[in-house]
């Protein structure tokens, strides 16, 4: 017959050589099983006397007991062993690189085209886009340039039909044509967007280019608003300490019309030229059905890789439709 | 136009700095291109007379020349290689201790002879392209003279790039009297003579495309050389020396504007004249040596016989003045801008007299720049004015312009946003040469003749707003009242973008041109949208899908030595009218997608579209994995992504496809509401090795109109979902079908079949092996079903797995159990 005491010290030194936690459990089932030496005693109890009985069933209990305690702590301990040796075996180095992909990133001319979009969008124009293919009568006539006008050459202009007059727009002023003849004063539209010129490919040109023209059409429309759109185009882009200078210039579709030059450290003359503007010519308003009596208007033109390599250091044009890796992932 | 300095300061004075007179004149209307001193580095030259030459002892090609000494006494001996001289000749010489351009001479042996210095050629001055023989002088020239008392070599010339409206900046006496009206200072002219009395050669003008015909007769021409001062004039704006009589036109037209032609009235029949037309088979051979074949349009001037000159543009070569000339007829015209500019284009002609006449000689020009070609014609030669015709075509013709102009001066103020009233506006425009007269706010302008882009209130506006000074206005915000903004669509557009980068494409630009060879993209087509005048063969065309670009994107990035790399393009690919991508944009949105020109005809078609390309191994910052490579699912994905962002609830279909240049068996098109809209795929093995790409190239392309145009047709705003809270019911159902079952169909019918309860259903396995035969595969499906209004039991599983076993039968396949 077993003493409680004497079983739960051996179930102790077994619990005690138990080296994982299944071992551990089954020394729990040995000692607190159903066909355990202890479930046996207890079940003898039965034909003990009272007092017996009693006596008994306290040394058991504090055997259980005894025993329970020191389960959990060894359970906890061998569990605790178990799980640092997995983390150990589960060491990671994570210095190394992630092997994921990463996302893309969109194109400098997107991203400065957006941005110059973004600052129009804020001063209240609305986006237009038009077709890049486009009749010569948008692209040019409507826009005061008649048909003997020398931009009209084939060697300044992409024509996809010379007979049905279809051109490579060489600007997006015809979105702008578009949009006067489509709604009435105020307009404020600013059109980004390629555009093309019979021009070779070298360091300087590119067949393709990328506008963002825009234009206003109000009541009472002057210069100065001309100028200070303009101005606050500059520093958005440029840097709030930008000056701009407006030079007399010539464009068939404006009169007065300017050269807007943006101040530059590192220019000879401490200014660059950035973009084409004037006031609207009469003749375009006309053309395009507003009276240019009662609305004035102005317009601009910029072109978008011109401010990109100017602000970003951009050597060669060609950098910026090559598509090549290193340059992409600069920007 | 080049300026040199001191002959614009001949006319006007400049009490400025040459910075800021270049300052200035770019502020002003007169941007400066360049400032260059041709010549500049010349020192010490001087003009000597050859006494006598012999040949070199040892070497043939080169003479032993003596000419006079430092101040024309004495002798010096100069070994030199041209020929072109004989005694007597004066010369230049650059002796030992003076510099030309370039270098500074010394005593130095050739070929065993000692050379005091050198006899220089005009290149060698910087005096022009002449590098034939030694620049030879007129016989008067003081000997001993250095060439900078001679002209001022080495002086500043000003490049201006005249404006096309501004052909009166294409002279001097231009420059000279805008200058004038910035400064606010006076313009002083060369003074001329008076025309001679008796009436020169018989003139009849008989177009209208000729408003003033001046033609001096000058008799006793005598051959001489050009004096330095002239050549180099001529060369410092870019103009070739031929003798004394065509210097002086060149001269006098770059002087005064006015292009003037010198005829040898020797070669003239019949001493007369005539203007006119061309008519279809006219011929005449100009002074470049080539005989043109006219067209009615053109306008030429007759002698007695022929034509003599092709008007404005070029002479006739029969008639030029040569060496023997002894008699002299100079002419200076006033032709019709339009007329001019179509005969040197339609010829390919463009000389200094068809450039200016196209921009608009001055109309009261003609006789003062005739005298003073006359006067120095003159002095040059000897010769003398004897006769002059003076013909004036009446009634004016209505290109000659220089009309008055009415004008608010009011509203020219709130334009240019000046404080500006009617005298101070008159003042402006009076010191442009124009006549003005106030009536209170009305000003009543006439323009100076050779004004002839000031012709509206606009122009007068630019004109105040320009001597005003441009820096004037002040800087205001447009009061805006629009709401501004990008539209839905743009939106969107910018979005789909970014799902596309977000996918791990970085975005490529680029030049829409494509060649003969194209690779079919989305919706495919052989219709090309062609070039008229195409830059290069290999760009004849407009790019008809994106894909040519990208291709050649990642064919240049394997050249530079990258491993991989994926890339997205967004822009617009281009398609005749009558093109399949028209039909399906019509079908799917109607015809508003489509532009049109001011007549309604149809436009190019030219939707945007997303090109998605990737070739070589998978990467990323810093890593490379050498074992997987870029696979179409990536491209699969990426538009789900911006269809599954543009649309809700509405997803691409692919249906497996063959098109050439494509693997037959990693193929789809792609489908929005049956409409076909994309292509997805790997290249064929030999398109890309055609293409000089490595390994496996995989593409695609969705034309993103399409999915614009039915997103914006779509609720701006969609609705919430209820989303139900009764617990969900996960269903595991493996299906096994043959392979020619596509994976689509297999999900088409289990969701059917699941339909009412699934709420959500995922693809999760695919398995071969010998538990499913041959030529089929078992593919694995977990189905999430949940029900808004009760709690769904082991019954409802079973009830569904039933239907879609039944289902999956009715196209070919078997439930694995």
């Amino acid at each position: 017959m077993s003493d409680p005491a004497a079983l739960v010290e051996r179930a102790l030194a077994d619990l005690a050589a138990a080296p994982d936690p299944e071992a551990i459990e089954a020394v729990r089932v040995a000692f607190l099983g159903k066909r355990s030496p202890l479930a046996e005693l207890q079940r003898g109890m039965g034909a003990l006397d009272e007092d017996a009985r009693r006596e008994l069933g306290a040394r058991v209990n504090a055997a259980r007991e005894r025993f329970q305690a020191a389960f959990e702590a060894r359970a906890t301990e061998a569990r605790a062993a178990v799980l640092g040796q997995r983390l150990e075996s589960e060491r990671l180095d994570l210095t190394a690189p992630p092997r994921r992909g990463r996302p893309g990133r969109p194109h400098l001319l997107s991203q400065v085209e957006r941005e110059i979009v973004e600052v129009f969008v804020g001063l209240g124009f609305r986006v237009a886009e038009g077709p890049e293919a486009e009749a010569g009568a948008y692209n040019f006539d409507l826009l005061n340039i008649p048909p003997e006008h020398p931009a009209r050459q084939a060697m300044d202009t992409i024509y996809v039909s010379v007979e049905e007059d279809v051109v490579l727009r060489t600007h997006t002023s015809p979105v702008q044509v578009r949009s006067m003849l489509a709604a009435s004063p105020p307009i404020a539209v600013v059109c980004p967007g390629r555009v093309y010129r019979a021009d070779a490919v070298d360091a300087t040109h590119s067949p393709v280019f990328t506008q963002v023209e825009g234009l206003l059409v109000d009541e009472g429309v002057t210069m100065a608003d001309l100028r200070g759109t303009l101005l606050a185009f500059s520093r958005a882009m440029f840097g709030a300490d930008r000056e701009i200078r407006l030079r007399p210039s010539f464009f068939p579709f404006t009169e007065p019309s300017a050269e807007v030059d943006v101040s530059f450290e590192g220019s000879a003359s401490g200014w660059l030229e950035i973009l084409g503007s004037g006031m609207i010519d009469p003749a375009v308003l006309t053309a395009c059905g507003i009276d240019p009596e009662r609305h004035q208007g102005f317009a601009f033109g910029i072109g978008v890789e011109r401010v990109a390599m100017l602000r970003h250091g951009v050597r060669d044009i060609r950098d910026l439709y090559e598509a090549d890796a290193r340059f992409l992932a600069r920007f | 136009m080049r300026v040199p300095l001191s002959w614009l300061t001949s006319m006007v004075d400049i009490d400025l700095p040459l910075d800021a007179l270049v300052d200035l004149m770019g502020r002003s209307g007169l941007e400066v291109e360049a400032v260059t001193r041709p010549g500049a580095g010349t020192a010490g030259v001087r003009t000597v007379r050859v006494i006598e030459h012999a040949p070199h002892p040892d070497a043939d090609s080169l003479r032993l020349v003596r000419v006079t000494g430092e101040d024309g006494e004495g002798e010096v001996e100069v070994v030199c290689g041209a020929t072109n001289f004989e005694v007597g000749d004066v010369v230049l010489h650059a002796a030992p201790g003076t510099s030309i351009p370039g270098m500074t001479l010394e005593s130095r042996r050739i070929r065993g002879v000692v050379s005091n210095g050198m006899l220089a050629s005009a290149r060698e001055l910087g005096l022009g392209d002449d590098h034939a023989g030694l620049l030879l002088l007129p016989d008067d020239v003081p000997l001993g003279a250095t060439i900078d008392e001679l002209a001022p070599i080495g002086e500043p010339v000003i490049e201006i790039a005249v404006q096309p409206d501004r052909g009166d900046h294409l002279s001097i006496l231009g420059v000279a009297r805008d200058l004038a009206a910035i400064l606010d200072t006076t313009l002083r002219l060369p003074e001329v003579p008076a025309a001679p009395s008796p009436t020169g050669i018989d003139v009849e003008l008989a177009t209208d495309s000729v408003s003033r015909f001046v033609a001096w007769t000058l008799e006793g021409v005598t051959p001489r050389r050009s004096p330095l001062w002239v050549r180099h004039r001529l060369a410092q704006c870019g103009v070739r020396s031929i003798g004394p009589v065509v210097d002086v036109t060149n001269l006098v037209m770059l002087e005064l504007g006015q292009p003037l032609h010198a005829f040898d009235l020797a070669h003239l029949a019949g001493a007369r004249l005539r203007v006119r037309e061309a008519v279809a088979g006219d011929r005449l051979v100009t002074l470049d040596g080539i005989e043109r074949v006219l067209e009615p349009g053109d306008l030429v001037i007759d002698d007695a016989e022929q034509p003599v000159s092709l008007a404005g543009v070029m002479g006739g070569r029969d008639a030029e003045v040569r060496d023997e000339t002894g008699v002299v007829v100079l002419e200076g015209a006033v032709w019709e801008p339009a007329a001019i500019r179509r005969t040197s284009r339609r010829l390919g002609l463009v000389s200094e007299a068809s450039l200016r006449f196209e921009r608009r000689v001055d109309p009261e020009g003609a006789q003062r720049a005739v005298a003073r070609a006359a006067e120095l014609v003159a002095r040059l030669t000897d010769a003398q004015a004897v006769a002059a015709t003076d013909v004036v075509r009446t009634p004016g013709p209505a290109w000659v312009g220089g009309a008055q102009v009415q004008a608010s001066a009011v509203r020219i103020a709130r334009l240019v946003a000046l404080e500006l009233d009617a005298s101070a506006q008159r003042a402006l425009l009076v010191r442009s040469g124009c006549e003005v007269e106030t009536e209170g706010d009305l000003l009543r302008v006439t323009p100076p003749s050779w004004r002839g882009d000031l012709t509206r209130p606009a122009d007068l506006a630019e004109e105040v707003v320009r001597l005003h000074g441009y820096d004037r206005v002040p800087a205001t915000l447009p009061r805006l009242v629009t709401a501004g903004g990008r539209d839905r669509v743009s939106r969107l557009e910018l979005a789909l973008r970014d799902v596309v980068l977000a996918h791990g494409f970085d975005e490529a630009v680029t030049r829409p041109f494509v060649g003969d060879r194209v690779l079919a993209g989305a919706v495919a087509t052989t219709g090309r949208v062609g070039l008229a005048n195409p830059l290069a063969r290999d760009a004849a065309a407009m790019r008809p899908s994106l894909l040519e670009g990208l291709l050649g994107a990642l064919r240049h990035n394997h050249g530079q030595g990258r491993p991989g790399l994926a890339l997205v393009e967004h822009g617009r690919i281009f398609r005749p009218t009558d093109d399949v991508l028209g039909d399906v944009l019509d079908a799917a949105l109607g015809s508003g997608w489509r532009w049109t020109g001011p007549d309604g005809a149809a436009l190019p078609v030219q939707p945007r579209s997303l090109g998605l390309a990737a070739f070589g191994q998978l990467g990323g910052p810093g890593w490379l994995d050498v074992e997987r490579g870029h696979e179409v699912a990536e491209v699969l994905a990426a538009l789900d992504g911006v269809v599954a962002r543009a649309l809700h609830g509405r997803a691409l279909e692919r249906r497996p496809v063959e098109r050439t240049g494509w693997h037959p068996g990693r193929t789809v098109t792609l489908h929005l509401d049956g409409h076909e809209v994309g292509i997805a795929g790997e290249l064929h093995p030999d398109e890309s090795e055609a293409r000089d790409l490595p390994g496996r190239v995989v593409a695609g392309e969705l034309v993103v109109e399409l999915v614009l145009g039915l997103a914006a047709l779509e609720p701006e705003h969609p609705r919430a979902p209820q989303l139900v809270r009764h617990p969900a019911l996960m269903v595991d159902v493996a299906v096994v079908a043959p392979d020619a079952v596509p994976t689509a169909r297999l999900r088409e019918a289990v969701v059917g079949a699941a339909a009412p309860l699934l709420d959500e259903l995922w693809w999760f396995d695919e398995f071969r092996g010998p538990q499913v035969g041959e030529g089929r595969r078992s593919v694995g499906f977990r189905l999430r079903l949940q029900d808004a209004e009760r709690q769904l039991e082991d019954s409802d599983a079973e009830r569904v797995i039933a239907a879609v076993e039944a289902a999956v039968g009715g196209i070919g396949a078997t439930l694995r159990r």
